[in-house]
């Protein structure tokens, strides 16, 4: 007989009978049936030396009983038969069934097993979820949404009144024919840099190269109207010189007009930036609370790092396209109440493609964030971070430094980190073909999928740097505030996070804190055999160690 | 069963643990003890799987564990905090279904368990606005809510209140109970004695003792005599400290303030009870039902 065939009955009334089972029994009231009780459970098989021997036991261990159960005694013994016509549980449903639990078929804990296989992928949809929702409640979100849109809304209006092309302002240089020695006086009258040039065709290729920003053909007969030749944009300080004002030709019509691209590539550059920011920060503040709290610790011994580390990165780019979504509808919208609908076709495939390489980008921004978060030293930490929004506003910014220079542009659009921004430009001064921005595309998440591989295996190998000496030793200076970080890390136990180090010294600048020493610490060692959770070898448990009953009507992952 | 054998564990010239073996059976609640530094940390990692050790097998059922064997596992790492801005609801749910679990199954249990835990009202709060106590029980409801196969819990009544060590504590007994091995650490040696079935104890990295408790105290050997005065009780001391076999231990190693008592260790119990005996004034004589800290003193 073993243990579990041994019931302490601190209430022997007989459950089916309604009238005796209304009756409560006071357990510790020891003038009450039963109450001190230690009664035996006898099975059919059960000898009578053995009831005695277990009886004895449980008097021996200080049970509250203290009733001898011989079998030869007189007492009414509630025995469980199976054959009795009781209703088993199966018959009545869950929520109805008796709370004395019979023990065997139902679980103390009163818990219920149901499970199903969980992919990787199943895994880090979780994690994405998680990610998504916890950042998507916070008033940062909700403030940078709000910003986006009305800055979409103020660029409309700012758009609408100035929708005429026209060239950014500076040095202009102006491309003449056959002036000769005139040159020289029309350049002091002028206030204009002036290129001579023997024919016409030599001056069009002046502004098609940007050597010149626009070319005044002059009719040699003096019978013909002069023309201003510029290349895409209105040439307006070079205008502003020459009265009475001359009509401009343009030797590229762009698709968008300068103006309207100008607000839309600033327009593309915030939201660029607003939004690797928000959600990059997101990002490390939330792996950050997971390493110091060593969530990342159950994760990682739960589900595949890998899959935790898609999920953060994936949950928080699935935000980017609500910011997204949000800025070009009010956009799209914004344009056609204002009757731009020209304009809003004209801009669709940069628009389009800036969506695209756009939410790439931000993957590939996420994965450096994860890679900045993994690392244990906080001086370490700093640095990457600070290189990563560096990199981000260059690359939303120096494009448009470039605008003029069509070549620079054009290797600018094929940079992942530029790309978002460059490509749109060239697709609204007309001169990318639509296989360029696939291809521009394609380099980003070729980049962004090599760039989470090395965060992920960031993630995954430094998993325990910085949680404690099994992950990471960690030797804080010898002095001031570091010092006592030290000394509260060593009170704090045995793993002590070296996290409080970092923020002891960090509070007063000794980042330093917790540099450590390198190599054969364990965490070099910590388990990169995550496989996918479909292959894992079953593990039984017989159902003497857990009733089966426990399981019943759910799929229990092996 | 959870079986661990000959893990050693080494970083650099440190070594953290050396040859460490342990089981874990079912329906037993096996408390790793030892003072800070001693390695219970690194000896949970290790079962979880985070570090892989220098030497020694991890085995459950016969087999050597790997990833997805630790998928049902339940783990509560020494650190308390969770995600402090998640409702103490959707981070149990969240927890349990990264197990596995269904929505419906996750929710249902992380009621009941917060039912058990008395934070049912606490349940739609963000962790953040717990108290420290709190956000220990609703740790341990999270670690519970996938009905693990394996507990494996670091330190799991720090932060804990009397009454709440005493919910805790029911909860994982009767997890225990449903065939469950369920593995704690403490560096309190009280606590653990009142809590665990079974007992390893370590010290820099080495077991000094492991069993359940009347198992170590029966290997002490550890025996007291009760004198009538602190005299009879000074001159019996005297007596047996002359006694070959018999190892007296002074007050400062029992950390006895009795003075009427003395306890020794004897190898053979009835030249131990021939030596009482012969002494005079002894009004109880019998095995010294000693405290974990009292049987462990001498190993550490």
């Amino acid at each position: 007989m073993t243990d579990k065939n041994k019931k302490d009955l601190t209430d022997p009334v007989d459950p089916t009978d309604p009238a005796e089972a209304s009756t409560p029994v006071d357990p510790a009231d020891p003038t009450a049936p039963g109450a001190d009780d230690d009664l035996v459970i006898l099975d059919e098989d059960t000898d009578p030396g053995e009831a005695d021997a277990l009886a004895d036991d449980a008097d021996a261990e200080g049970a509250d009983a203290a009733v001898d159960t011989d079998a030869d005694d007189e007492i009414p013994v509630e025995t469980i038969d199976a054959d009795d016509d009781l209703l088993t549980d199966a018959d009545v449903p869950y929520e109805l069934r008796e709370d004395r639990p019979d023990p065997g078929s139902e679980p103390k804990t009163g818990l219920v097993s149901e499970f199903r296989d969980l992919t990787g992928r199943q895994a880090a949809w979780l994690v994405s979820n998680r990610e998504t929702v916890s950042v998507s409640r916070s008033p940062l979100f909700y403030v940078t949404s709000l910003i986006l849109g009305l800055a979409v809304i103020a660029a409309i209006i700012i758009g609408a009144q100035n929708a005429s092309p026209e060239a950014a302002a500076g040095d202009s240089t102006l491309a003449t024919v056959g002036l000769g020695e005139q040159a020289a006086a029309a350049e002091q009258q002028l206030g204009l840099k002036i290129k001579d040039v023997d024919s016409v065709e030599e001056a069009q290729e002046l502004v098609r190269t940007g050597e010149a920003d626009a070319a005044l053909i002059v009719d040699p007969s003096g019978m013909g109207q002069e023309q201003l030749v510029a290349l895409n944009s209105k040439p307006t300080e070079i205008m502003n010189q020459l009265q009475p004002e001359i009509e401009v030709t343009y030797l590229e019509e762009p698709p968008v007009p300068a103006t309207a691209s100008s607000v839309l590539v600033w327009g593309m550059a915030m939201l660029l930036l607003a939004s690797v920011l928000t959600l990059g920060a997101a990002l490390y503040a939330n792996a950050r609370v997971e390493k110091r709290n060593r969530l990342a610790e159950v994760i990682a011994a739960t589900i595949p790092p890998k899959a935790a580390a898609w999920g953060r990165v994936y949950g928080l780019t699935v935000l980017a396209l609500v910011y997204l979504v949000i800025t070009v509808g009010v956009l799209m919208l914004g344009l056609s109440i204002a009757s731009f609908n020209s304009l809003a076709m004209a801009a669709l495939p940069g628009i389009g493609w800036f969506s695209a390489i756009f939410l790439i980008v931000v993957l590939l921004y996420m994965s450096l964030f994860l890679w900045a978060a993994t690392p244990a030293g906080r001086r370490a930490r700093q640095i990457s971070c600070g290189l990563i929004v560096l990199l981000a506003a260059a690359g939303a910014f120096v494009p448009m430094v470039f605008a003029l220079k069509a070549d620079i542009l054009r290797i600018m659009s094929y940079v992942p980190f530029t790309a978002p921004v460059a490509m749109p430009m060239r697709y609204f001064a007309g001169r990318a073909e639509w296989w360029e921005g696939l291809l521009a595309a394609g380099i980003a998440l070729v980049v962004a999928l090599i760039a989470f591989a090395l965060a992920a295996g960031a993630y995954e190998k430094n998993l325990l740097r910085g949680a404690g000496h099994g992950g990471r030793t960690v030797k804080p200076r010898k002095k001031g505030a570091a010092a006592e970080a030290e000394k509260k890390s060593a009170a704090a136990g045995d793993s002590a996070d070296a996290e409080d180090a970092d923020a002891e010294a960090g509070k007063t600048g000794d980042a330093d804190a917790t540099e450590e020493t390198s190599g054969g610490s364990p965490a070099a060692k910590t388990a990169t055999k995550a496989k996918p959770a479909a292959k894992k070898p079953a593990v039984k448990k017989s159902t003497d160690e857990k009733p089966a009953a426990k399981k019943s009507g759910s799929k229990k992952k092996p | 069963m959870l079986e661990l054998t000959g893990i050693t564990l080494k970083s650099g010239r440190k070594t953290w643990l050396k040859d460490v073996s342990l089981t874990a059976r079912p329906r037993r609640l096996t408390g790793i003890v030892g003072q800070r530094g001693s390695g219970k940390t690194e000896l949970v990692r290790v079962i979880m799987g985070l570090i892989t050790p220098d030497e020694g097998t991890v085995e459950l059922e016969g087999h050597e564990l790997g990833f997805g064997d630790r998928q049902n596992f339940g783990y509560l790492p020494a650190e308390r905090g969770g995600y402090p801005g998640m409702k103490v609801l959707e981070q149990i749910v969240y927890l349990a279904r990264l197990h596995g679990m269904t929505m419906g199954a996750a929710e249902r249990n992380a009621v009941t368990l917060l039912s058990r835990l008395d934070l049912s009202d606490r349940a739609y709060a963000p962790l953040s606005h717990l108290s420290g106590t709190e956000v220990a029980r609703a740790e341990i409801a999270a670690v519970l809510a996938a009905d693990p196969d394996v507990v494996v819990l670091d330190e799991p009544f720090d932060g804990l209140d009397a009454a709440s060590t005493q919910k805790v504590f029911s909860l994982l007994r009767d997890h225990a109970d449903s065939g469950v091995p369920v593995i704690f650490t403490s560096d309190s040696y009280e606590l653990t004695e009142s809590v665990a079935d079974d007992v390893i104890a370590l010290d820099h990295g080495k077991v000094v003792g492991k069993g359940p408790l009347a198992t170590l105290r029966r290997d002490a050997n550890l025996y007291a005599a009760r004198y009538e005065t602190a005299a009879a009780a000074e001159a019996g001391r005297a007596s047996l400290v002359a006694h070959p076999g018999i190892d007296v231990a002074d007050d400062e190693e029992t950390g006895a303030a009795d003075r009427e008592l003395v306890v020794f260790s004897a190898s053979d119990p009835q030249a131990a009870f021939a030596a009482v005996a012969a002494t005079s004034g002894v009004t109880e004589y019998g095995a010294h039902n000693a405290s974990l800290a009292e049987l462990l003193k001498e190993r550490i």
